[in-house]
């Protein structure tokens, strides 16, 4: 059966504790092709990813790849059978090499031993194969950027001779320049008859990568689809079930000259290791300043810096008008400023707290009276803030970690919306969102800054920053290169900048 | 030129930070050998190296278990069962005294990773129970009356007081021990697949690596090392007492912590464990002989105070190390 | 799968805190059967298992464990371990009792001025526990040094400053007042019973209203969001080990009255293996998190009929080591997620 089908996966059904997440889904990837998954965030594509590599081993349904029934039990016996994954959120050890991580559990042996030598060169040899350069393989993986860990896992994967790759979200992280190297990886294994699983929210990325494409939704099948017949409306509508004008153009936010606002924040020359060098930056209230710079480039650790998460070797940071010294993020909250990490899950949810929980952890002394807490204000609040950011939840009760991504980002900005900020520092509040969640945060983000909150917001996503901010910073190697502003601002400018800007501009200042 | 010397110092820097056992226990040997009266003899040499070489199997077993982001509360009791198994069994066939009570702390240890791996028992509370349940066998066991060793099996008192060019065999099990254990901790998949599993057990698993053996094997390696430390006890004394080796769980752990290694899992070095015991078996030896006249509490609380200004200063050179 | 496109249902439910169905309810409510299992076993097999005076005894003698198994919840909900709470007993009692017995009044019949002179002298015991946990709590979140380490260190110290405290021998005081204490009774309540009953609806209060134990959860969830949200982690972190350090305190003074000596070198021995069992059993995750206060209560009061059903079946005590452990398994296999 399937003769000409590497993948071809029938009736698979999957439950969870009262959901549903997969019922009766087909979906089959013909050899050398890159087939794309696509569907809204809990349409089912991370549950069907997973029941293919054996996570889930418990299912219904067939599996056969190229032809064989296979029925994988766990994540060991799928790569045996040829199936490599890399999955949305990294699964590496960041305390083991760069090396180590792309070969161990099948590390070159020698007299039954480990043999480093070939370990590292070998690993040498796969990065320079992928186009990608500098990286001193002995060094522990978590000294590298997201990107290099990205590209790591996809190392890992090609370390396999995989006959069929799975990328969950392999672009979340990186910049332009850096998909295009994926890219250029993927045709190069799709041109060894390997074929590639790739899943993304990023129409431009599916558009230009992927033969053919099977849409979810709800945990349902909608169809399979080869891309010259596609369109992004077309694959949009499928996706959401709904006629998808009213999302994809998001109405640009008006931009409405804001010059008479005040400067709120102004740092000078904040400097800390190599990452932060002698950065310059205003933030006025009423404004949205975007961050745009390539990872690594010291975007987060300037958030970081700004928030006083880490003290700043030197520099001078006034705050409405007078010296401040921000130490801790103690003493910024009390200046009014709120902060979303980009790791939400390391550094904003509590998982297994409530909704509401979560929500008012940052307002306690505010709902309660000599430390005690009272129930009714906390629910007030979170009524109120569910209701606001459209968060969907069962009830204000609900475990934090039950919920989707774009809804815990949701929480976690009522939890500083609801402290009445003067100044938010957003670190990529849009990663790994679907389409959906994502146009509304930018809205929540737009009100904000209408209503005279100071916002700085740091985005991977070019197009984001250019339909939300007001000026942009362009960050490189830990250096302000660019600040473009009004109607300066435009995506082919960023891009210019961000690949050249730095090079251009580096001569002149150390001349 | 000017940026070569800096490199060259952040490196020198860097490997400062990273060997914070190691000066710390250079420190206090110096300071010892200079100031402390007595320390340099061969017979107090040996005496610390009879006396670490016990907990320091305790700990390389520990090790690997803290390693893999676990830990192990039951290797004082399995100590306690091998001690007791040895000394009952050193009449019986040649070897009995060392098989019969390795076989006990590997089962014992099977049991943890069973506890943790298939009934999905946190460790701490696992291990707690073990080391609860063990110990009370090792009362069932020693009946009314405490064991008596070392005299039907003459060999085997050796482990404890024989010596080779002047070298303890107990001492040399232990850096026999210690030698494998580096070996199999850099050299082998198992040993690489416990830093993964110790440094992110849900990636390990998605990287294809067996994390349940994996756990069994650290458990049980666990178990084996507190059933050597054991036999070396009860080779070492006249007579084996149910509550013998009580507390050495927290001795080991002590010794990994202070040896650099991370209870969160997956950082840190085997062959630093060689510090931590050193440090945790050089501190008391070194309060004895200075306060030679003073009651053992005081000694006690030296001791804690020395140990606690070790953690210290190893806390506030990692922290350098950490945020820069 | 959460994100599923049912319509938000934005009222609250009545149970906020537990959101999750039937499942959770016979998981949350296992120790209660077994509690009621282990009863029933021994009603039939213990003789005068039921009567008020093995009541009496029993809650008598779990009272130390139960004040520091509270303790020591709230410590292991904010992710942190302590086992220096017997040494801690030990110290506290040790200072009571030795300033306690400086003065005549010690033996002297009831009065004002020896009812202020033993205020005291528990004040200076509460005192010296509130420095042990203090000095816990500071080298814990100021020094970031492991919670076992940490708390090993102070053991061992705490537990020596005792011994120096009242010398080689134990301080007897047998026929003081002091011993009276111990065996007070109110309405014909022991004092001890009292006291834990006070203390449960105490750290039950705190645990569920209070802005405290909040925050000490948010720290034991997620260290890093706690930072980031502002909540200042050093101040709590304290805190925990003050609270757990004063209940060991109030613990190891009434333990000496009770027993009328003080023992540094045994007083408090080992009882954070069992307050660590009861805790567990009770359904705190050691990764921090949630504290369960009335979980712990029963634990600690399984781990305490253990202990007297091995003593009046007149079993050995290495039994009752083993039970303990297969108590602890099968409670915490029971209520972990499927």
């Amino acid at each position: 059966m399937g003769q000409d089908l590497l993948l071809e996966m029938k009736g698979i059904c999957k439950s969870f504790p009262g959901v549903k997440a997969l019922a009766d889904v087909d979906f089959s990837v013909a050899p050398g092709d890159v087939h794309s998954l696509i569907g809204e965030n809990g349409a089912g594509k991370s549950t069907l990813i997973k029941v293919l590599t054996g996570i889930y081993p418990r299912y219904t349904g067939e599996i056969f790849l190229d032809g064989e029934y296979i029925a994988p039990a766990n994540a060991t016996e799928s790569q045996a059978e040829g199936v490599s994954t890399i999955y949305q959120e990294l699964n590496l050890a960041p305390y083991l090499s760069v090396a180590e991580n792309i070969f161990i559990g099948h590390e070159p042996r020698r007299y039954g031993m480990i043999d480093w030598k070939s370990v590292r060169r070998k690993a040498a040899e796969i990065l320079a194969d992928m186009g990608v350069d500098g990286v001193n393989v002995a060094k522990p993986l978590g000294e590298y950027s997201v990107a290099i860990q990205q590209m790591t896992a996809i190392a890992r994967a090609l370390s396999f001779d995989a006959r069929l790759l799975v990328m969950d979200e392999p672009t979340s992280s990186l910049s332009e320049t850096e998909v295009a190297i994926l890219f250029n990886v993927i045709r190069r294994v799709k041109a060894r008859g390997a074929s590639v699983i790739f899943i993304s929210h990023k129409m431009d990325e599916v558009f230009e990568i992927c033969d053919r494409a099977t849409i979810l939704r709800d945990g349902k099948l909608v169809g399979a689809y080869s891309m010259s017949e596609m369109t992004k409306l077309k694959m949009v509508s499928l996706m959401i079930g709904r006629d998808a004008t009213s999302v994809l153009h998001n109405k640009k936010t008006a931009y409405v000259s804001k010059d008479d606002s005040q400067t709120l924040l102004a740092a000078r020359g904040l400097q800390r290791g190599r990452k932060t060098r002698q950065i310059d930056i205003d933030i006025a209230s009423g404004q949205v300043l975007g961050v745009s710079g390539l990872l690594g480039s010291g975007r987060t650790e300037l958030a970081k810096i700004l928030f006083g998460d880490n003290v700043p070797d030197a520099g001078r940071i006034d705050y409405d008008g007078r010296q401040v010294h921000i130490k801790t993020p103690r003493d910024a909250i009390r200046l009014g400023m709120g902060f979303c990490s980009e790791d939400r899950k390391a550094e904003g949810i509590f998982p297994n707290m409530t909704v509401m929980e979560n929500m008012t952890i940052g307002v306690l002394d505010d709902v309660s009276r000599f430390g005690v807490m009272s129930a009714g204000a906390q629910l007030k609040i979170a009524e109120k803030y569910i209701e606001k950011l459209k968060i969907k939840v069962s009830s204000p009760g609900q475990k934090m970690r039950e919920l989707s991504g774009g809804n815990q980002q949701k929480v976690l900005l009522a939890r500083w919306l609801c402290k009445k900020p003067v100044l938010m520092i957003l670190d990529e509040p849009t990663r790994g969102i679907d389409l959906g969640a994502k146009s509304e945060i930018e809205e929540i983000i737009a009100e904000l800054a209408g209503s005279g909150v100071a916002v700085l917001m740091i985005s991977s996503e070019l197009e984001e920053l250019v339909r939300s901010c007001d000026r942009i910073a362009v960050l490189s190697d830990g250096k302000k290169v660019s600040e473009l502003s009004g109607r300066g601002i435009s995506e082919e400018r960023l891009v210019d900048i961000i690949a050249h800007g730095a090079d251009a501009l580096e001569g002149p200042r150390d001349a | 030129m000017k940026a070569d010397a800096t490199s060259i110092k952040s490196h020198a820097a860097s490997w400062i930070r990273s060997q914070g056992p190691l000066i710390t226990l250079v420190v206090l040997l110096i300071f010892a050998v200079m100031r402390v009266p007595g320390f340099r003899s061969a017979v107090n040499i040996t005496n610390i190296g009879k006396q670490v070489s016990m907990t320091g199997v305790l700990a390389i077993g520990m090790a690997f278990v803290i390693l893999s982001g676990g830990i192990d509360l039951s290797v004082g009791s399995i100590a306690a069962l091998a001690a007791l198994l040895a000394a009952r069994c050193s009449g019986e066939f040649f070897l009995a005294p060392i098989l019969i009570p390795l076989a006990a702390g590997v089962t014992a240890g099977a049991m943890n990773g069973v506890l943790i791996t298939r009934v999905k028992i946190p460790p701490f509370t696992a291990t707690l129970a073990m080391m609860l349940g063990v110990r009370g066998l090792v009362f069932i066991l020693a009946g009314k009356t405490a064991v008596v060793s070392g005299v039907s099996g003459q060999w085997f008192s050796k482990i404890a007081w024989g010596k080779w060019m002047g070298v303890p065999y107990a001492a040399m099990i232990f850096a026999g021990i210690l030698g494998v254990a580096i070996v199999i901790s850099r050299y082998t998949g198992f040993g690489r697949s416990v830093y993964a599993v110790g440094g992110n057990e849900e990636a390990a698993n998605m990287m294809g690596l067996r994390v349940t053996r994996c756990k069994m094997k650290v458990y049980m390696i666990s178990g084996a090392c507190a059933a050597i430390g054991g036999m070396m006890l009860a080779s070492r004394v006249t007579s084996v007492r149910p509550d013998i080796a009580v507390g050495w769980e927290l001795t080991a752990i002590a010794a990994v912590v202070i040896s650099g290694i991370s209870l969160v899992g997956g950082i840190g070095k085997i062959g630093h464990v060689l510090y931590g015991v050193l440090i945790l078996g050089v501190i008391p030896n070194i309060i004895n002989r200075l306060t030679e006249r003073q009651t053992t509490y005081a000694n006690h609380l030296i001791t804690g105070m020395l140990l606690l200004a070790v953690v210290l200063i190893q806390s506030r050179i990692a922290k350098k190390h950490n945020t820069h | 799968m959460p994100d599923s496109d049912t319509p938000a249902k934005l009222l609250a439910s009545a149970n906020m805190q537990h959101a999750t169905g039937g499942m959770s309810f016979v998981k949350a409510h296992s120790m209660p059967f077994f509690f009621l299992a282990l009863i029933v076993l021994n009603s039939i097999f213990t003789p005068s298992f039921l009567s008020i005076d093995t009541l009496d005894n029993t809650l008598r003698q779990a009272f130390p464990m139960m004040l520091v198994a509270l303790g020591m919840t709230m410590v292991i909900s904010s992710g942190g371990i302590d086992i220096s709470v017997g040494a801690i007993m030990a110290v506290s009692a040790a200072v009571t009792a030795r300033i306690f017995a400086l003065s005549v009044l010690a033996t002297t019949p009831v009065s004002v001025l020896l009812i202020l002179w033993m205020a005291c002298a528990i004040c200076c015991g509460l005192l010296a526990a509130g420095v042990c946990g203090l000095l816990n709590g500071m080298l814990i979140s100021k020094f970031k040094i492991q919670p076992i380490i940490v708390t090993l260190i102070v053991m061992f110290v705490a537990r020596s400053v005792a011994q120096m405290i009242l010398g080689e021998l134990p301080l007897s005081l047998m026929g003081t007042r002091f011993e009276d204490l111990g065996r007070l009774r109110i309405l014909g309540a022991p004092i001890q019973v009292l006291i834990m009953i006070g203390a449960v609806a105490a750290m039950l209060f705190i645990a569920k209203k209070t802005v405290f134990a909040r925050r000490v959860e948010a720290i034991g969830e997620n260290r890093r969001a706690a930072r980031l949200v502002g909540i200042n982690i050093f101040r709590v972190t304290v805190g925990v080990y003050v609270l757990c350090a004063v209940l060991c305190a109030i613990a190891g003074v009434m333990e000496a009255a009770r027993g009328g000596r003080v023992d540094a070198g045994r007083l408090g021995m080992f009882i954070e293996l069992d307050a660590i069992a009861a805790v567990a059993i009770g359904g705190t995750a050691f990764s921090g998190g949630r504290a369960r206060i009335l979980g712990t209560v029963f634990g600690a009061v399984l781990v305490q009929l253990v202990t007297v059903i091995v003593n009046m079946n007149d079993i050995s005590y290495h039994y009752s080591l083993i039970l303990k452990a297969v108590v602890l398994v099968t409670a915490v296999w029971a209520q972990k997620d499927k």
